[in-house]
């Protein structure tokens, strides 16, 4: 008999990135690459050309000019963030054909995509230096619940119900009725595509931002993105009962809470721009 | 009859009044097989005498008209008549004939009664006598002949009364009257130059010592001054017990023979340019100065000079110029070794003293043996240098010269002459390569990168032929847009052997040995073929730029060049950009703007690369037509780091601006430079951020990237295979 860690890993498994972004990470991993190969690497698709160039043309960058090349891309936008959307629009591709009943997707990548926006904008209130980062960050947050969904479907609808009674962390009562909680297995994906280290300690430690070791920061960013963005999709008042922050979290970011409150404020009005631009089509307009 | 059948044995005349007298002696003779013809008194046989010119003639004292002795002496007065035999016919004891007969040059006389059976007899030893001395006088008119025709004299010195007597010839050589010389040996050695007389004594008394003949070659000074080379051969002839007797000697002018030896030693030894001496001298006094350092365990230095830019002087000014140069420059080089005496006294050099040669070309060497410390050879050295500095003055111009020196040591550096020449030569290289108008002491690891780069001429000579250079080709990038709005062409060579050999290892070497002419026709061709190629392909619409060296520059036939191969290739001007270093430009500024009128003037694109590096000035800057800027990539490095490169490069890249000038940063390597520029607004940027420089396929890969993703239009539905099945793919 299998147990539900050996269903999600499984399924986990199965979750791969595509060709061409992983031939983009190995040449990212090299000393000496240059912007013509990174160009030429994401050129070999033209998929992926058209969703990063629609992305970096899409009001997220808000670029006066109108960028034509994936060189271009690269020489205006620089490497890691030209990596990091393809990251995002790769994640977001390999589970695009994923059809889960009990979850609506679209709302789900609304979620995630709008968690992104806040981490970014977080990021940018406390200076750090990869801001950009931030947003694939936010982004992968719930990547776990993914495999979860697909995999373990009613336990899950459960503990969403009984999270919801106790006013408690998710992540808890999916430990507590399944075993494993959705940021364990979110790590598990990222680790399993060998994402940086700052991606993987905030998708896996997001919840308990205090197991962060090398990136607290981003972890505790991610942290607080997540309530702030689930306060405002539940409505209810970030930093009380299941929605306040760790307290560490604010130590280390340094943020305050109206800082908090008006980055929410702004994502939740900027994510309907760009939500288009991040979000797989839907499956609809295949058939 | 039997007298008959005698051999005939002479024709004798017999001049006598007495009629019976004549008979009986004209009888005689002609027994004994004489031929008689007969006179009767003094003015037939003198008539007789010169029509049948007799061999001997018997001549009777007393005769009518003109006696004997008056005919005798009128045949001595004649030309030819000193010789015939001339016998007086006297009375016995007619003592006062005798005597006379003896004065008026009769050559015997015999008394009457003859007797006629000696007669022939006496007539006969007459004759052979005669003959003798005739031989004789002939002998010795030769001789003197031909001791006149080869200059020899001699003389013949009486040891034991002291007396010395000279020939005629001894006389010519000194200039002086016949006579004029003392009978004294020391009236000779006053003739004898100076320098030369104890050569001569010291011979003379070892001739006489050691009973030796001799033969030295001494110089004597005329009487009026001028200067004779002679050979003098002398021995001894010595009595018994060895006590000498009389030397005998010969004295030959050999002024002649030895002035044509001094030209044939001057044309095979000193080079015929310059008067110096040439190589095969060089090597003679460098093998025996070597010889003479092993000897005594010292030491002994060669410097190897070479002058730098020379070959531009002959290929610019002509090769009149060039030797004119060369003169000049002897002269100033012997003064600043003092070696000029050495050049003068090629016979009686001191071989410890330095010396110059011209080894050929714009080569000198200077060679210092007996040297007591190395540092001499650097003081020389240095010398040399200073005097170089003067300017020179050729055909009303006035030039500078430099050299480069390198220099060895015995032993240090080398046991032969030919090792020594060798290592001075790769010290002179060292020299040359470290910037110039300085010299170098050999060190054992210059060999390794002399041997690098003489087989890599060979090889560079063949890489042509071979298909063995390549382009690359690199990017350059409009900060502002992300755009390529060029493509730098950048020379690559793949050797067999050495596998890719830098630019900068193996273009100086193109330099120097003038392959970078071809190279960089080459070079221009296949990148304005090649950019030609991508446009007709419709792959882009950017520039071509091609670097240009400071000798395609100053050779000339530059602006030819590029016209004929835009010719060629059907290139539009205006897409092809030329680089030049900053140093050329400023090289000879007046030349270049000239130059870079015309290159503008056709369209072309000029920058100026890897500016900040040398003298760069902005006033001159805006003399020249530019329109682009090159940042050197030594600023670009530290950008974000170092306050004074960041400082520069705002400076650089705003006065650009202030000119009307494109800034371009190169050696752009990271993001944050690259964010930096941007800031600052720089224009453009290149370097191994964008791409290193590839090869032309993957260039043109990039090119149709850029124009596939440009002409592509958004896909409005992305139509996406469902993901797992896609994981599975991968």
């Amino acid at each position: 008999m299998t147990t539900v860690w050996e269903q999600v890993t499984a399924s986990a498994k199965l979750i791969s990135l595509p060709g061409v972004y992983l031939r983009l990470k190995t040449l990212l991993a090299e000393p000496d690459y240059s912007m013509a190969d990174v160009a030429l690497v994401i050129g070999q698709d033209p998929a992926l050309t058209a969703r990063l160039l629609r992305l970096v043309n899409s009001p997220y960058f808000g670029l006066t000019a109108k960028i034509e090349t994936v060189f271009r891309a690269v020489s205006m936008l620089g490497t890691q963030q030209v990596h990091d959307l393809a990251l995002a629009t790769s994640v977001a591709y390999s589970f695009a054909g994923m059809s889960i009943e009990t979850m609506d997707m679209s709302r789900f990548w609304r979620r995630s995509v709008f968690c992104g926006l806040v981490s970014r904008r977080l990021a940018k209130e406390c200076h750090v230096l990869d801001s950009e980062r931030l947003f694939v960050a936010g982004l992968l947050r719930d990547i776990g619940h993914l495999i979860m969904y697909q995999t373990v479907p009613e336990p899950c609808q459960q503990a969403i119900l009984v999270a919801e009674q106790r006013d408690q962390p998710l992540f808890l009562i999916e430990r507590e009725l399944i075993g494993i909680d959705y940021a364990r297995v979110g790590g598990v994906l990222i680790r399993q595509w060998q994402l940086p280290g700052s991606l993987r300690e905030a998708t896996e430690f997001h919840v308990e931002p205090l197991r962060a070791l090398e990136f607290p920061l981003e972890t505790c960013l991610v942290h607080i993105s997540g309530l702030l963005v689930a306060a405002a999709e539940s409505g209810q008042e970030f930093g009380s009962g299941a929605l306040q922050p760790h307290a560490e979290s604010w130590n280390i970011t340094r943020l305050s809470l109206p800082q908090c409150l008006s980055v929410q404020a702004e994502a939740e009005a900027e994510v309907g721009r760009v939500l288009d631009f991040f979000l797989p089509r839907p499956r609809a307009a295949n058939g | 009859m039997a007298e008959a059948t005698e051999q005939r044995q002479g024709l004798i005349l017999v001049a006598d009044d007495e009629a019976t007298q004549r008979l009986l002696t004209g009888q005689a003779l002609k027994q004994a097989g004489f031929d008689v013809i007969e006179a009767e008194d003094g003015a037939e046989a003198l008539a007789a005498y010169e029509k049948s010119r007799p061999d001997l003639i018997l001549l009777d004292v007393r005769m009518p008209k003109m006696d004997g002795f008056a005919v005798c002496a009128r045949i001595r007065q004649m030309v030819d008549g000193g010789e015939v035999p001339i016998v007086m016919v006297t009375g016995l004891e007619d003592i006062d004939s005798i005597e006379r007969s003896y004065e008026s040059g009769a050559t015997d006389f015999i008394t009457k009664p003859v007797v006629w059976a000696i007669l022939s007899h006496r007539v006969r030893y007459l004759l052979r006598a005669g003959d003798a001395i005739q031989a004789l006088r002939q002998s010795e008119s030769r001789l003197m002949q031909a001791q006149r025709v080869a200059r020899l004299g001699n003389w013949d010195w009486d040891i034991v009364r002291d007396r010395v007597r000279w020939s005629d010839e001894i006389y010519r050589l000194f200039g002086i009257e016949p006579d004029a010389l003392g009978p004294s040996l020391q009236s000779f050695l006053n003739f004898v130059h100076p320098d030369d007389r104890q050569l001569v004594t010291l011979a003379i008394d070892d001739a006489l010592s050691n009973k030796a003949p001799y033969l030295v070659e001494h110089r004597i000074i005329g009487r009026d001054g001028g200067e004779v080379t002679v050979e003098q051969q002398a021995e001894v002839v010595f009595g018994s017990n060895d006590v000498p007797l009389r030397m005998i000697g010969t004295v030959q002018d050999v002024s002649d023979r030895k002035r044509t030896e001094q030209q044939i030693h001057q044309l095979a030894f000193y080079d015929s340019l310059t008067g110096l001496p040439n190589r095969d001298l060089f090597r003679e006094r460098a093998e025996r100065a070597l010889r003479s350092a092993k000897r005594n365990g010292q030491k002994m230095a060669l410097i190897f000079l070479d002058l730098d830019e020379f070959k531009y002087i002959n290929d610019t000014l002509g090769h009149d110029a060039g030797d004119e140069l060369l003169c000049e420059i002897a002269s100033y080089l012997s003064h600043s070794i003092r070696a000029s005496d050495l050049v003068a006294k090629a016979q009686t050099e001191d071989p410890h003293k330095a010396s110059l040669s011209r080894l050929g070309g714009d080569e000198f060497t200077v060679l210092l043996p007996d040297l007591h410390e190395v540092e001499v050879a650097a003081r020389v050295a240095g010398r040399v240098l200073e005097q170089l500095r003067r300017p020179m003055k050729i055909q009303g111009k006035e030039f500078f010269v430099t050299g480069s020196m390198g220099i060895a040591i015995y032993p240090d550096d080398g046991d032969s002459v030919e090792i020594l020449l060798k290592n001075a030569d790769i010290a002179m290289y060292h020299a040359k390569q470290g910037g110039r108008n300085s010299f170098r002491f050999y060190a054992r690891h210059m060999d390794e990168r002399v041997q690098l780069r003489l087989s890599m001429e060979g090889k560079l000579k063949r890489a042509l032929e071979r298909d063995e250079l390549t382009l690359h080709y690199q990017p350059k990038v409009e900060i502002e847009t992300g755009r390529i709005i060029g493509i730098e062409a950048l020379l690559r060579w793949n050797n067999p052997d050495m596998g890719q050999v830098a630019p900068a290892k193996f273009i100086p070497v193109a330099e120097e040995t003038g392959l970078i002419v071809p190279i960089g026709e080459w070079v221009m061709y296949n990148a304005c073929n090649r950019a030609q190629t991508w446009r007709q392909a419709g792959l882009v619409t950017v520039d071509m730029a091609v670097n240009l060296s400071s000798h395609q520059f100053r050779r000339g036939g530059l602006v030819e060049m590029v016209g004929k191969v835009l010719d060629e290739t059907g290139l539009d001007a205006r897409f092809l950009e030329l680089e030049l270093t900053e140093s050329v430009i400023m090289e000879n500024v007046e030349e270049t703007i000239s130059v870079l009128n015309q290159l503008k003037t056709m369209g072309i694109i000029l920058s100026v690369d890897d500016f900040g590096t040398g003298y760069s000035s902005m006033a001159y800057l805006k003399r020249f037509p530019l329109d682009i800027v090159k940042i050197d990539r030594s600023f670009v490095k530290d950008i974000t780091t170092d306050i004074n490169d960041a400082t520069i490069i705002k400076a650089i890249i705003a006065l650009a601006r202030g000119l009307n000038l494109t800034s371009i940063a190169e050696g752009v390597e990271t993001e944050e430079q690259l964010q930096f520029l941007r800031r600052h607004g720089c224009d453009q940027m290149q370097g191994y951020l964008v791409s290193r420089p590839v090869p032309a396929e993957q260039m043109e890969q990039l090119l149709r990237a850029e124009r596939l993703s440009d002409e592509e239009s958004m896909p409005s539905s992305e139509v996406l295979e469902p993901g797992l099945s896609r994981a599975h793919d991968c």
